[in-house]
């Protein structure tokens, strides 16, 4: 009832090699700074190990690694963002997250026909933000993409 | 009964209708209160997390405060380093100064050196023409010796044949004497034998042969009186010569006196220009001194500037590292709004205001890490800048150093002008003292030169008189040969009358005595002649004796001569000396004016390097302004933040006040709830 009243939705904008990202919200459990990664063997290329966080142990996903693009080494402006979905917990590493805005669902376009594939299955759409361009991020399908 | 029944079915699905209500409100409270519960855990987060960014914003405005004290410090100590500098700066334009006035007492010494110079020369010079008069009076005093030893020649000849004449006429009086001796005897035999006219006769031919004989030596007393005469004349020439040289060893002697004098001048001139120099040199190593007096204290100021350069340069990297610090808490404090910003979001409605402030905390954090990252430029350039400034300094510290090695050296060089100085002085005080011996040489001399002019000149005069006497004598001989020759005249009247006598005895006797008359008067003309000789062999000796004495007084002057030359070259070696080493003066002297220029150029270097300093430093004090505000915004804005959190943490207190209220009032209703759930369980039993 709430939404249908505001039509909006927040959201956490992150950056990753140069692109504008956002996160719903509602899928973001906590923003950390990236501390005490302990690395795990027999593990994917894109963990970077376990964090223990709020009494709970998580996997810590590169999602530069996980995105194919080049790896980077973690500095102030580097964030762990908390996703909760589909039963399971995980830290995003991301190279900055410092925004949180509220976007119209109106203004979320779906995405482009011709990237629909591998990479639109992570894309819940694209959005104008005052000239900036945002994709927002399918979280939920990323993380079923770990459980699969 | 049936009314009844109807009327308890009636109240049997109403008390159902009131349970199943009942459980409805039970379930929908027992949501209720789930939902405060989980609303008050919320609010208590909230809380937590509040007092964490709280805590998080006061140490912020801590490090704050502590960074605009921190750049007040740097403001101070850096307007300390402008006064510093300025006083360098003032200190090393004077002494600019100082090196510009010693240039110009360098100069003066210079020239100083130069016009002594100029006098040694033309001391030099003269003592070079003393020398070539001292020579020219040498060889003329040598030709004065040598002719004067020819005179003393001729007069030892003269003597001689003086001598020689004399002992002729000597000779001439004894055989007179015998004749004399035998007319007598001749008379009185006449007288007392008549007897022996033959024998007289034959007497008489001797005296006339003895007569002839006379005459013949008569003649030759003549000759040798001519001879005599000549030599007279000669010796009459050489002494005019003697005189003349004399005369003009004399006026050579006053010329070298003027000379010597002219030199004495030339002496103490060159002692006062030694003594202005010497003055003006003692002013050089003064001004030297200063000058390196000077550069030591600028040295001071620049290690001074150096350490507060230094000071300036740690500083600027705590402020880095605080600013760093800054950052994090800035990137703390943004991850934390947006934390709480999640949290309001998924508190829905009850966290709209809670969003609000988060969003503010977000904005005042990012403003914070833009006010940072200036910061952070401002201080990299700032670095850079105080790097430059120790750079600077460095350089002038060489500059300074190269500065009073220079100064050293000048002083050096002063000092061995002074020395060169007090070498010339000494030279100066020879010379002086050597020509003071040549002026009293000379005067002697001269006296010794008109002495010997006098003298000879009295010579002139004796010699002159005594050939007046010879020529009297030549001329009374000449009356003694015509009395000769009227002898042997009579003597051979004599011969013939004796052959008369032969027959005339008796006039014999008369011509006999006429005889003897005739005899004694012959002896004395020949004694007078004997005096005559004698006198003039006094005199010859007397002209000998004065001759030598000419001789050796010639000598004498020889001698002096020899040793006013021998003075006269020593001078001129001591001139040419003291010419030497005025050059080697002038060569020092410009020596220590291209020092000092050179001096003067690394003074005005460096008085470029402390202006560029100074800019430096105003810049640096910009800077540090800059940044003094910049903190002093962040502070406020801080502040603002601070506010603003005491604000939110109220707010949310207040909301877990009120949802705790309204978990107990959930609580309470759902009591009543249960009882009322009890009543109508009863109700239905």
């Amino acid at each position: 009832m709430a939404q249908t009243k505001i039509e909006q939705e927040s959201y956490i904008l992150f950056h990753l090699a140069g692109t504008s990202y956002g996160i719903n919200s509602q899928s973001v459990k906590q923003l950390e700074i990236v501390e005490g990664v302990t690395p795990v063997p027999n593990t994917p290329g894109y963990v970077d190990g376990v964090v223990f966080t709020r009494g709970q142990v998580i996997p810590v996903i590169n999602l530069r690694k996980r995105f194919g693009f080049e790896a980077a080494e973690y500095n102030i402006k580097t964030r762990m963002i908390v996703v909760t979905g589909e039963g399971r917990t995980v830290g995003v590493i991301v190279d900055s997250a410092r925004e949180f805005i509220k976007i119209p669902a109106a203004s979320i376009q779906p995405p482009p026909e011709n990237i629909v594939g591998l990479s639109g299955k992570y894309l819940n759409g694209i959005t104008n933000l005052e000239g900036r361009i945002v994709l927002i991020l399918n979280i939920e399908a990323l993380l079923m993409i770990e459980n699969n | 009964m049936e009314n009844s029944e109807v009327q308890n079915n009636q109240i049997r699905t109403t008390i159902s209708k009131v349970k199943s209500e009942t459980s409805e409100i039970t379930r929908i409270s027992k949501t209720l209160l789930e939902k405060s519960d989980r609303i008050t855990s919320g609010a208590g987060e909230q809380i937590t997390s509040l007092d964490n960014l709280l805590s998080a914003q006061n140490q912020s405005l801590a490090t704050f405060r502590e960074t605009a004290q921190q750049a007040e410090s740097i403001a101070v100590s850096s307007e300390q380093m402008m006064s510093s500098i300025n006083e360098v700066a003032a200190s090393v334009e004077q002494l600019a100064a100082n090196g510009k006035s010693l240039n110009i007492s360098v100069e003066e010494v210079s020239t100083a050196i130069i016009q002594s110079a100029a006098s040694t020369k033309q001391v030099a010079d003269s003592a070079v023409e003393m020398a070539a008069s001292a020579a020219q009076i040498t060889s003329t005093m040598t030709e004065l010796a040598s002719s004067f030893k020819n005179i003393g020649d001729d007069t030892k000849q003269l003597s001689d044949s003086v001598d020689s004449t004399v002992a002729s006429i000597e000779e001439l009086g004894k055989s007179n004497e015998m004749n004399t001796q035998a007319a007598i005897e001749l008379a009185s035999n006449a007288e007392e034998t008549t007897s022996a006219v033959n024998e007289l006769a034959s007497s008489i031919e001797e005296v006339s042969a003895t007569s002839e004989s006379l005459a013949s030596n008569i003649e030759k007393v003549a000759n040798s009186n001519e001879e005599l005469d000549k030599s007279f004349r000669l010796v009459v020439e050489n002494v005019r010569k003697i005189s003349d040289l004399s005369d003009s060893s004399a006026s050579s002697a006053i010329e070298l006196d003027a000379a010597s004098k002219s030199v004495a001048s030339l002496a103490s001139q060159a002692e006062d220009v030694s003594k202005t120099m010497t003055q003006s040199t003692a002013a050089g190593i003064d001004l030297a001194k200063k000058s390196l007096n000077g550069l030591h204290k600028v040295k001071e100021s620049i290690n001074t500037t150096a350490g507060v350069m230094k000071e300036l340069g740690k500083k600027s990297y705590d402020i880095g590292s605080i600013v760093d610090t800054i950052n994090l808490i800035s990137e703390r404090t943004n991850l934390l709004s947006l934390n709480a910003s999640i949290e309001a979001a998924r508190a829905g409605e009850a966290g709209r205001g809670f969003a609000v402030v988060a969003e503010e905390i977000r904005n005042l954090a990012d403003r914070a890490a833009k006010a940072t990252s200036d910061i952070s430029a401002i201080i990299r350039s700032f670095q850079e800048i105080t790097q430059e400034a120790v750079n600077s300094t460095n350089e002038g510290l060489k500059v300074v150093d190269d500065g009073s090695k220079l100064a050293d050296e000048s002083l050096e060089g002063l000092n061995k002008i002074m020395e060169n100085i007090k070498q010339t002085d000494q030279v100066i005080v020879n010379v002086a003292k050597a020509t003071d011996e040549q002026i009293k040489a000379s005067s002697s001399i001269t006296k010794m030169v008109a002495d010997t002019s006098s003298q000879t000149k009295h010579i002139v005069k004796a010699i002159e008189e005594q050939a007046l006497t010879s020529s009297e004598i030549a001329k009374s001989m000449i009356s003694m040969k015509q009395s000769a020759q009227q002898l042997t005249q009579s003597m051979n009247e004599q011969g013939k009358a004796a052959r008369e006598i032969m027959k005339a005895a008796q006039s014999t006797t008369q011509l006999s005595l006429q005889l003897k008359k005739s005899a004694v008067e012959q002896n004395e003309a020949i004694k007078a002649i004997s005096g005559s000789s004698q006198n003039v062999r006094k005199m010859a000796i007397n002209t000998t004796k004065a001759v030598i004495q000419q001789v050796t007084a010639g000598e004498q002057v020889s001698k002096e001569v020899s040793r006013l030359e021998s003075m006269v070259n020593s001078n001129t070696k001591a001139m040419t000396e003291q010419a030497a080493s005025a050059q080697q003066i002038t060569k020092s002297v410009d020596n220590i004016r291209k020092q000092s220029e050179q001096t003067a150029k690394g003074l005005e270097e460096q008085t470029k390097t402390m202006r560029e300093m100074t800019s430096a430093s105003q810049s640096v004090s910009k800077q540090i302004a800059i940044i003094a505000r910049s903190t002093r915004e962040l502070i406020s804005t801080n502040d603002n933040a601070l506010t603003q959190l005491s604000e939110i943490r109220k707010i949310t207190e207040r909301n877990a006040r009120e949802s705790s209220e309204t978990n107990s009032n959930t609580r309470q209703l759902n009591q009543i709830v249960e009882n009322l759930d009890k009543v109508v369980d009863d109700l239905v039993v």
